[in-house]
């Protein structure tokens, strides 16, 4: 071969070599930052990127659900994290749990992504370019969700861990021991009162959050504190009370939040974005974001149905417990008619007042069948017909997460259990919520309740299942009633309430058997249901259901117990599990 | 490619000659098809002279009579002539059935197969492909080769089978080998088979590590064929095949008149009463099914249903009595499969040829309505010229176009296809055989799965691939050679969903009608939620540059051979996405002609969504070959590797390897043995690969955007982010070691043996190493934390024998297997099950795939003692295994207390402490084979390819399988045999619904019966007929009559046998958990002809 040959083929060597070199030497050949995405360094530079951060927060709030989950919702469904309470009757017997769960227990871990957020936040925000207010308002809002989310830890488990850092994991403070739920329950109004002063006063109508949602959490935090004081651990809870007064005071003497004429219009309305009564609603959109309630209560399988113990708590119009003697607007309840005949009328919109369904006896066209007899109506709207409703994950009615009726509750409960309740006390308060409903007003020396002039007398406030945890005072009986009926279906609210009343004895079927009967059907049409000597359909003829006291708290997961344990911390776990 | 190399390997043996006497001329051709060979090399015996071929096949040479002619090539039979004075000797080289002289594509160059020492196996293209009817040669491999695990678990026509070399390689992210077509990453399933060259499969770190950190868990070398000459003339072959699919082993119902009085039993059982399915009362639709197979069964030739006959409603709830074959009615018969393909192969001039090819692909699926569709075209061209006469041009354009249509999927979604495109199946086959799937009434379909497949558009997939790529061979000097590759690749996807709403019964929900009003009534309109169109297009842009020289040296018996150079790769891909609800026209689903509102994300398939991500690598790489004689050989290998996956700090890696061979055969000392030991070799590697495969971003704290379920005052849900990742400062690359000693025999020049045994160790594993509490509030942050070993061995024999002219018969039989261990895990508690969503179960010894759960050894009679309201049995409590109302009584589950404590418990749920859990099984497929015989006679030619799995245990948590395990609503036929009192020996426990709740704890899944246990464990091994082929070639003196050279056609047949546990109500190699278990795509059978030939 030829030299000069040769030697033009090293040059091209020495070219391609040296073309390969370049192309490596560059120095960011190899460097790629996601065009895409945000990092946590080059994330948090302006107000919009806080509150886009801030959106998922949001997903607390379940709401009606989502698609066709509805797993964690407020409302109606029991579910696996024994939601139970003693209004309704599920398509599947719920027992209270015996043996301790190993993980995620009630949202635990949710519950704490959400804290980390805001600790993040928290974190952020201050050296975030943006107005005072703005960053005033977003410190709130992080605040806002923190000390709720705790609130709700300490409700179902008591002593939780608690930090108000952004954590690293290697971080000893991650296995911290868990703090005392006073202290916990200290920081969280401590830091409630704090967000409703920096939060605006409106941030976006009803369904973001703003001060008065932050007064509505604290209006709640205090009177669980102060009645869970007295009752489980015979405290003075005088302070929390006075402290729910104010919280509760601050959004009632604002005239821009006032009740509709209709109280059915809460649970079943396409839209509730600035209605007067909703403090935070969550809304649906159709196509947009759906859930299943209305499907869910619509469909020909089995519904969840009331039970007689809460069909039994529906007074007459006058204000009188059916059980009262000489009450003589209740006219018994051997058939449909006389059962709803004079009701407070929630009942009737509640549950279809027409009819019963049952197994064996389909209720109307839509043959809706019901655990109890009593066919669940209070999501229906004669707006929204069809496969919007009877689709799952394709309804799209608004779901109340704050309401105003709720704070006019806290707020008579807190004056009756102060003892300090007066006659304007109450109509500034629960009377307005009876008033809309259609039921007369009540009227109050402190202690004793009565309704058109007559003093109520319910038995059942002294019955023996009563005086198991001891009985309570008539008109702290009536608050708790009404709180009873106007929430009939947040299933969640009502065990919260039961549970801080310490009155889970409810829930047991041996204590209290009216939670496992339905409505007096008399002789069932086919031989499916079964019903009791009087005629009352025995939901569940064969299951019982205890209620020990260690179910005030739901265990803490044993796995978190057992990672601690690992690291040489003890986090213990509630008594009982 | 490879005869690039050839060309200029033989360039070595170029000599000088002198002192000529005669020159002898000539031909070489190869005996099987006549075309002539470039490259033989020509070498007069008992001297260092000799010549090779030109691109014609022509050579010359001088010589004296007297010598003889030595003529040898690569996978052909040496031939020895001795030159009597003739001047003229054409030869035909037969192709060598020892395969010795065998050439391997390893990285970035090919070896001979007799001098390899890392663990290579190359596949014979023909026999694997051959003229097996598939169209994915992904699916192809299974089974040919050991150590290559092939897996698809389902028919589906448009799913890739998953390839795995050597097992489990990590925890995280793929441990999918690297495929390289041409160089090139590629998706297997769109090559055309036709145009594949060779195969290899490097499996160890030593011939891996080449290719760097991509290369970790092995690596698929596949080339595409290119020019080759003939005389001048151009060559044409054609071949199409035409082929039937079926489904198989698909599930079977029970008559309606048999199972509802189960599904009967165990409503009866758990609630007291007779349950309901959509409202309907079971016992009511018994007597009318009854009465319909006595009146009506015999006289319907029509879908349209009749009202009061086949159906009515009552009380708003519709009953129907139909009985429908709904296998029949589901399942696509004689689904139709074509494939041709064309191709050209030729001269170009004196220095140029060329390869072109075309093939269509045409695929129906498995759905009789709506069926799928996918059709491909690859279009290939390669050309190959002398540029100068150092320099050597290699140059190729390919271009695929695959399509792929299939039914809207109603069930998955916005968003979803194949994934979750089990849906229809899941639901057509969810419940019994009266369900009206594709029945109407007034023309309209009921709301069912067959209704929605009726009424559903169909959604648009299609790929595009274009490539080119060039390849320059520089001859520096004789021993040293240059080579630069570049190629450019951009593949283009758009999937186009049509939804749209439609009118059906809704027969979900109530049915407010009556035998009048239905008759006028609109039926309702349904998947108003569905009413959009939707878009997502992406384009990736794959840019490969490699430049490398070979240098070789010859020092007496010392050879050396060395390689060294840079690979770079860079991909920019980037997605968009559009969505618009709201069709004026369903069968217009386009973004103008809709109405609703708009989206550019929020898809349920996140894999659709906007995406924009870029990586590159760029690694130096060098290789020494060194042999002494023959005998003793050494391979060393480096890789200095960069990768943009990781952080400045840790984005280069050195990996190193070294091979060693000891060719036994070739020592002095086995001379004796050289009459029947053709080959003796021991090899052994070791080496390390760092691995790259980690997801994007896996070392940046991102907060990945997401939708929050909330919405503003506005009309869409605002976008949001999750928690920025957690993300260890510390991290690094993951790194593979593997070793590897193996062993090569043949014998009698027929009897081949390989058997290799390697361990592979992957280290520093990126995966939450730690768990952290739940009250952590995030999941920890990837660690370089676990260590996984997984050990196998693989064992190939072959056998091959010219039993005479024109007969031959061939044997080859793949075994392998492999267990893999986690050695390293910080859980230190050992904790059975899933710790958070994103944690694993792992833990030091934890063996990948095994299963815990109770032991079970039969039904409870009538004579155990049940006591404490069916809670103790036999004085064992038995509470721990129960949820709902459900008492233990005869005709349940017996339980083996293990551990004797009185209970049936899982202890504490640890590894140390489980109770009476104990390991019953095994996912991992174990003992996996292949065989492959053949033999030709004459023009006829037969093979048979059988495939299977000796060992695989599943739990099946499914209603196909565990009768009533979640809901009363269907019963299969191997379902029937439930205890009764009459039938106390039954398999399956006296009827109870609801047993999905996890009760024991997690680790095991179930309550009541049901819970992980022996009894009702799958056997999913399986002995499988996957293909026999027949063909017959015409004789060549009639063919060449008609101007053709070679006529054949043949008959192919796919999953003809299928021998697995009759217990198995599904295929055996479902692979992977559907959306319902089992209620999936069905595997299929497949019957085809073709014909090939060329002229």
């Amino acid at each position: 071969m030829k030299k000069s040959n040769i030697k033009s083929r090293f040059l091209l060597l020495f070219a391609v070599a040296a073309t390969s070199m370049t192309a490596v030497s560059c120095s960011d050949y190899l460097t790629d930052d996601p065009a895409d995405k945000f990092t946590n360094e080059n994330f948090w530079q302006s107000e919009d990127n806080v509150k886009t951060f801030s959106w998922i927060n949001y997903d607390t709030f379940y709401g009606y659900g989502n698609g066709t989950t509805i797993g964690l919702s407020f409302f109606y469904y029991h579910g696996s994290d024994y939601r139970v309470d003693d209004n309704l009757s599920a398509f599947t017997f719920y027992q209270m749990p015996i043996t301790a769960a190993t993980t995620n227990v009630y949202s635990w871990n949710e519950y704490y992504t959400l804290i980390r957020r805001c600790n993040l936040m928290l974190d952020k925000i201050p050296s975030v370019p943006m107005s005072q207010e703005k960053k005033n308002h977003y410190i709130g809002v992080a605040k806002f969700f923190r000390a709720y989310t705790y609130f709700r830890l300490v409700q179902k488990f008591g002593d939780v861990p608690y930090t108000d850092r952004f954590l690293a994991q290697a971080d000893p403070e991650v296995y911290a021991p868990a703090m005392p739920r006073a202290q916990i329950m200290d920081k969280v109004i401590a830091e409630l009162e704090e967000a409703a002063n920096l939060m605006l006063a409106a941030d976006d109508k009803n369904v973001t959050a703003n001060k008065y949602t932050a007064y509505a959490a604290l209006s709640n935090a205090c009177l669980y504190e102060g009645t869970y004081r007295k009752y489980h651990l015979n405290q003075d809870g005088s302070a929390y009370l006075n402290k729910a007064k104010t919280a509760s005071l601050a959004i009632m003497n604002n005239p821009s939040y006032k009740l509709n004429a209709d109280w059915k219009g809460l649970y079943n309305s396409v839209e509730l974005l600035g209605n007067t009564e909703v403090i935070l609603a969550k809304r649906y959109l159709t196509n947009v974001i759906m859930h299943s309630l209305q499907n869910y209560t619509n469909t020909s399988t089995i519904q969840y149905g009331l039970t007689k113990w809460a069909a039994d708590s529906y007074v007459t119009t006058n204000g009188l417990p059916i059980q009262q003697a000489g009450n003589a607007q209740f006219t018994g309840d051997d058939n449909v008619t006389k059962t709803f005949a004079n009701r407070d009328p929630r009942f009737g919109k509640t549950v279809n007042p027409a009819n019963y369904g049952y197994k064996g006896k389909p209720f109307g066209t839509t043959a809706l069948v019901s655990m109890s007899g009593y066919v669940f109506e209070l999501y229906n709207n004669p707006a929204t017909t069809g496969p919007d409703v009877t689709t799952g994950g394709r309804n799209y009615t608004d779901a109340p997460l704050f309401t105003l009726s709720e704070v006019y509750l806290n707020y008579a409960e807190a004056c009756a259990e102060l003892g300090t309740a007066t006659n304007s006390d109450l109509d500034m308060s629960i009377n307005k919520v009876r008033v809309r409903a259609g039921i007369a007003p009540l009227t109050t020396d402190g202690v004793t309740a009565s309704a058109g002039g007559i003093q109520i007398n319910d038995p059942r406030r002294t019955s023996a299942l009563e005086q198991l945890s001891g009985v309570v005072n008539p008109l702290i009986w009536e608050v708790r009633r009404e709180r009873q009926i106007e929430f009939m279906s947040w299933t969640t609210l009502r065990q919260a309430d039961i549970y801080r009343w310490k009155k889970g004895d409810y829930l047991d079927t041996n204590k209290n058997p009216d939670v496992n009967l339905g409505a007096r059907i008399g002789t069932p049409v086919g031989t499916q249901t079964v019903v009791d000597a009087n005629g009352y359909v025995k939901i569940y003829p064969a299951s019982t259901r205890t209620f020990e006291p260690k179910h005030y708290l739901m265990n803490i997961p044993t796995n978190d117990i057992d990672l601690y344990k690992a690291q040489g911390v003890t986090l213990k776990q509630n008594p009982g599990w | 490619m490879k005869k690039l190399f050839l060309i200029s390997l033989l360039v070595l043996f170029i000599q000088v000659t002198f002192g000529q006497t005669k020159t002898i001329t000539g031909t070489v051709k190869s005996k099987s098809d006549g075309f002539p060979i470039p490259g033989v090399s020509i070498l007069i015996q008992g001297t260092k002279n000799g010549t090779t071929t030109d691109f014609d096949g022509n050579y010359s040479i001088p010589a004296s009579p007297g010598q003889s002619l030595v003529f040898s090539y690569m996978g052909s039979e040496t031939q020895v002539v001795k030159i009597d004075g003739q001047q003229k000797i054409n030869i035909s080289l037969a192709e060598s059935t020892s395969k010795l002289d065998e050439v391997v594509v390893v990285g970035f160059a090919s070896q001979k197969k007799t001098n390899l020492t890392g663990a290579v196996a190359s596949i014979d293209v023909a026999k694997t492909i051959g003229s097996r009817p598939l169209t994915d040669v992904s699916k192809a491999l299974q089974g040919t080769t050991p150590g290559v695990n092939v897996s698809f678990n389902s028919g589906n026509i448009n799913r890739a089978a998953n390839i795995n070399i050597r097992g489990a390689g990590t925890i995280n992210g793929s441990d999918a080998p690297l495929i390289l077509v041409d160089g090139v990453p590629t998706d297997l399933s769109l090559i055309n088979p036709n145009d594949i060259a060779t195969m290899s499969v490097l499996k160890d770190a030593a011939s891996a590590s080449i290719y760097g950190a991509r290369a970790a868990f092995g690596v698929v070398l596949i080339t595409t064929k290119g020019g080759k000459t003939g005389e001048g003339k151009v060559r044409f072959s054609y071949s199409a095949n035409t082929a039937f699919t079926n489904p198989i082993s698909t599930l079977q119902f029970l008559d309606p008149t048999v199972e509802i009085p189960g599904l009967v039993a165990a409503g009866t059982r758990t609630d007291g009463a007779v349950p309901e399915i959509f409202g309907a009362n079971y016992n009511t639709l018994l007597a009318g099914i009854k009465n319909w197979k006595e009146k009506y069964a015999h006289n319907r030739t029509s879908n349209e249903m009749v009202y009061g006959e086949d159906w009515e409603i009552k009380n708003g709830t519709p009953y129907f009595y139909r009985v429908w074959d709904a296998n029949k009615e589901l399942y696509a018969s004689n689904a139709l499969q074509t494939t041709h393909n064309l191709s050209a192969q030729g001269n170009l001039g004196e220095k140029s040829s060329f390869f072109a090819s075309i093939a269509l692909t045409n695929q129906e699926g498995m759905l009789r309505v709506n069926q799928e569709q996918r059709q491909r075209t690859n279009i290939n061209l390669g050309f190959t010229t002398k540029l100068a006469d150092w320099l050597t041009g290699d140059f190729k354009v390919m271009t695929i176009n695959s399509s792929y249509d299939q039914p809207f999927n109603y069930y998955g979604g916005s968003g979803t296809d194949d994934t979750s495109y089990g849906g229809y199946f899941g639901y057509a086959l969810r419940w019994g055989q009266y369900f009206p799937n594709f029945g109407t009434y007034r023309g309209y379909n009921f709301r069912t799965a067959g209704g929605y497949i009726s009424n559903a558009s169909r959604n648009e997939n299609i790929k595009r691939n274009n490539r080119l790529s060039a390849k320059f061979t520089a001859d520096i000097t004789k021993d040293f050679n240059v080579i630069a590759e570049v190629s450019n690749v951009t593949e283009f996807y758009n999937r186009k969903q049509n939804g749209g709403k439609f009118l059906a019964w809704d027969s979900w929900s109530e049915m407010p009608y009556d035998a009048t009003t239905i008759q006028t009534a609109t039926p309702a309109t349904l998947e108003a939620g569905n009413d959009y169109v939707a878009q997502s297009k992406s384009e990736s842009t794959t840019n490969v540059v490699n430049i490398y020289g070979n240098y070789k040296k010859q020092l007496g018996g010392h050879n050396f051979k060395v390689l060294g150079g840079f690979n770079s790769e860079w991909q920019n891909f980037s997605r968009n996405y559009a969505r618009r609800n709201t069709l004026l026209d369903k069968s217009k689903p386009e973004f103008n002609l809709a109405v609703g509102e708009q989206f550019v994300s929020g898809s349920a398939n996140t894999s659709l969504n906007p995406a924009e991500t870029t990586y590159s690598i760029a690694g130096f790489f060098a290789r020494l070959n060194y042999d002494y004689k023959g005998i003793y050989l050494l391979e060393l290998n480096a890789r200095y590797d960069g990768s943009s996956k990781f952080p400045t700090t840790e984005q280069w890696g050195f990996f190193p390897s070294a091979s060693v061979g000891y060719k036994i055969v070739n020592e002095k000392f086995m001379e004796g043995t050289r009459g029947w030991l053709n080959d003796l070799k021991l090899r052994a590697s070791i080496g390390s690969i760092g691995n790259q495969n980690v997801g994007n971003n896996a070392f940046l704290s991102i907060l990945n955007s997401t939708n929050p379920s909330w919405v503003n005052s506005g009309s869409t849900l605002p976008p949001s982010t999750g928690l920025p990742t957690n993300v260890d400062p510390a991290l690094t690359w993951e790194k593979v070691y593997t070793k590897d000693v193996g062993i090569d025999i043949k014998i009698f020049d027929m009897l081949g043996a390989s058997f290799d045994w390697y361990q592979r160790d992957t280290k520093g594993m990126l995966a939450p190493g730690i768990t952290l509490p739940g009250s952590f509030g995030q999941s920890a942050a990837q660690t370089n934390s676990g260590n996984m070993r997984t050990r196998g061995w693989e064992l190939s024999l072959n056998f091959n024998k010219q039993l005479s002219e024109t007969a031959s018969v061939f044997v080859d039989v793949a075994l392998s297997d492999y267990k893999s261990v986690i050695t390293k895990w910080n859980n230190t508690s050992k904790l059975l099950g899933l710790v958070t969503p994103t944690t694993y179960p792992y833990y030091d010894g934890y063996e990948i795939g095994q299963i815990w759960g109770l032991t079970s050894d039969r039904l409870l009679q009538a004579d155990d003692v049940i006591t404490n309201n069916g809670k103790t049995v036999n004085g064992v409590d038995y509470s721990k295994t129960m949820v709902g109302n459900f008492k233990y009584g005869a005709g349940d589950v017996h339980y083996v207390d293990l551990d004797g404590d009185g209970a049936i418990t899982r202890g504490a749920g640890t590894a140390d402490d489980h109770g009476d859990l104990k390991k019953i099984g095994n996912t991992t497929p174990r003992y996996k084979y292949g065989i492959t015989l053949g033999g030709k006679y004459r023009g006829f030619d037969i093979s048979g390819f059988f495939q299977g799995v000796g060992k695989r245990d599943y739990w099946a948590a499914s209603d196909a399988v565990l009768p009533f395990y979640r809901a009363p609503q269907q019963m299969y036929a191997n379902q029937a045999d439930y205890w009764t009192p009459e039938n106390t020996g039954a398999y399956w426990p006296n009827p109870y619904y609801g047993n999905e709740a996890n009760t024991l704890g997690s680790g095991t899944s179930g309550s009541n019966n049901f819970v992980t246990s022996t009894r009702y464990l799958l056997d999913m091994s399986y002995f499988r007929l996957k293909n026999v082929t027949l063909g017959y070639s015409l004789p060549k003196e009639l063919v060449k009559r008609a101007r053709l050279e070679k006529v054949r056609i043949y008959a192919s047949g796919e999953n003809l046998v299928t021998w697995a546990d009759k217990r198995l109500p599904v295929d055996p190699e479902i692979d992977e958990a559907e959306v319902f278990w089992g209620r999936a795509y069905p595997y299929t059978k497949t019957m085809s002809f073709g014909i090939e030939l060329s002229f």
